[in-house]
């Protein structure tokens, strides 16, 4: 019990060290809720001048759009910030410590994957309200309960690409810049500002095999009730499916990308 | 015994830095490791530290194998780099060693005792709840150094740890060292050359030709 307790402390150590960094640079978690802000009010003014009939009201396409964007917020938190911070730690020296301790450089990394996560749900919630209360967005209030469940699935489901790039990494040093390219055009594939149905055919047969499409889909069917793209089952065989299958792979990687520094040297190499 | 190094190998690139290095270290020992700058100390403690794997060759601590046993032998190092990071910036020299311990497994039980003794033994209580950051050079080494014994680890492995430290700094180096080889563990530190320094060695080794030989 008390093994276990020891890990589960340092999982909340790590958690913790993070959000104090956070919060020890006063302006930042202001200023990314203003820039949040202007996002949001930004797609409220560009939803006036949608008139087509995906969207009968510009208000039902400033819900869609908002659920992109705040599904871009998990998806960077997944894909880009654990990644940069794994950067930060090895230009600092710090990833050096996890090496060294028995809690090990694998759990650390994947308990550095939790804070961005749970700053970046916050921030999501932020501008739900704040959409709501500014621009009275309408909320389905009877299946709203639902998108803490389906948001942290699709987190979970994300995970993996993040743990992959964290492994490219340690690998290569230099997978970053790769990660914008790869957001971007997984913002494109799984229609985060439009429906995929706009898109052209051999563009929506790779938005059905990803996870993404269908964590937009669902936390819009929760959130705003919208309809699936496909069946409700099926959205969700996709959103637990992609992490059975890939959180395992995505951490043999890590252990392999682990390994072979230690081998070569490069580990700790920034 | 607290290490064990046997036929440790290591190439970077073309050229072989480690040929077969080996070490044994006793309960109860502290020892130099000396030799040229390139001549592969780091390479050796960071291998010890189990940070690099051998290529050829095996370590040991308390007849744990770094490859093997990985978690339970990492249970038993107290590891300190050369230069002055390692240290998050952001935090504070508390902060810094309450993550270490929590990262060491240390029991919950036991882990504020021992960031208690920790900051004690190394001075630490003025400069605790300062960031790490705004700490002189020797400060922070302090902590650093307050890191590397703050599980009481069976080996303590020290890469050039007199750096920026001042007379009364090295009086607290040299205390915790008597500690650890006090209940029975063992210290291997390393610099260049051992002239000068108060740091205590009851063996001295030095490193020529990738291997390691009595000084």
């Amino acid at each position: 019990m008390s093994a276990l307790q020891a890990e589960f402390d340092a999982v909340t150590a790590i958690v913790r060290r993070d959000w104090l960094v956070l919060t020890s640079y006063r302006l930042r978690f202001v200023s990314q809720l203003i820039s949040l802000c202007f996002s949001v009010t930004l797609f409220h003014f560009i939803a006036k001048l949608v008139r087509v009939t995906s969207f009968n009201t510009p208000g039902a396409y400033f819900a869609f759009a908002l659920i992109g964007l705040v599904t871009l917020q998990v998806l960077n938190s997944t894909l880009h910030s654990p990644p940069s911070i794994l950067r930060g730690e090895l230009g600092a020296g710090t990833f050096e410590r996890f090496v060294v301790s028995p809690f090990g450089a694998l759990r650390a990394m994947v308990a550095m994957t939790i804070f961005p996560l749970l700053y970046a749900l916050m921030m999501a919630l932020a501008m739900l309200v704040f959409a709501a209360i500014a621009f009275g967005l309408h909320v389905h209030w009877s299946t709203l309960a639902l998108l803490a469940p389906v948001a942290f699935l699709g987190a979970l489901s994300f995970l993996p690409f993040g743990l992959l790039i964290m492994a490219l990494v340690l690998v290569f040093k230099q997978a970053l810049t790769g990660v914008t390219f790869v957001v971007a055009g997984i913002s494109l594939i799984s229609g985060l500002y439009f429906p995929v149905s706009v898109l052209p055919g051999w563009m929506r047969e790779l938005s059905r095999v990803q996870p993404f499409t269908p964590a937009a889909d669902l936390m819009r069917h929760v959130m705003a009730g919208t309809h699936l793209h496909e069946s409700l089952s099926l959205e969700l065989a996709k959103l637990v499916g992609f992490p059975l299958v890939l959180l395992p792979l995505s951490v043999i990687a890590l252990q392999l990308a682990l390994r072979a520094g230690r081998r070569r040297g490069t580990l700790l190499e920034s | 015994m607290p290490l064990v190094l046997k036929g440790i190998h290591r190439r970077w690139g073309r050229r072989e830095v480690l040929h077969g290095a080996s070490l044994t270290l006793s309960p109860g020992t502290a020892a130099w490791l000396g030799g040229p700058n390139g001549a592969g100390k780091t390479t050796l403690l960071r291998t010890a530290a189990g940070l690099l794997s051998p290529q050829r060759g095996h370590s040991t601590v308390l007849g744990l194998d770094s490859e093997r046993d990985r978690r339970a032998y990492q249970r038993h190092i107290g590891f300190l780099s050369a230069g002055d990071r390692g240290l998050t910036a952001r935090l504070t020299a508390h902060q810094n060693l309450e993550l270490w311990s929590a990262l060491a497994l240390v029991p919950r039980e036991r882990r504020r005792g021992l960031v208690e003794q920790a900051t004690v033994h190394f001075a630490l209580h003025e400069v605790a709840e300062q960031r790490v950051d705004r700490l002189s050079m020797g400060q922070r080494q302090r902590v650093r150094l307050a890191m590397a014994f703050l599980h009481e680890p069976a080996l303590v492995l020290l890469d050039e740890p007199h750096t920026s430290l001042d007379d009364f700094g090295l009086g607290l180096l040299e205390d915790a060292i008597a500690q650890v080889t006090g209940r029975g563990g063992a210290v291997l530190w390393c610099s260049p050359s051992r002239a000068g320094l108060p740091i205590p060695a009851d063996e001295s080794y030095e490193l020529a030709d990738g291997r390691v030989r009595r000084a």
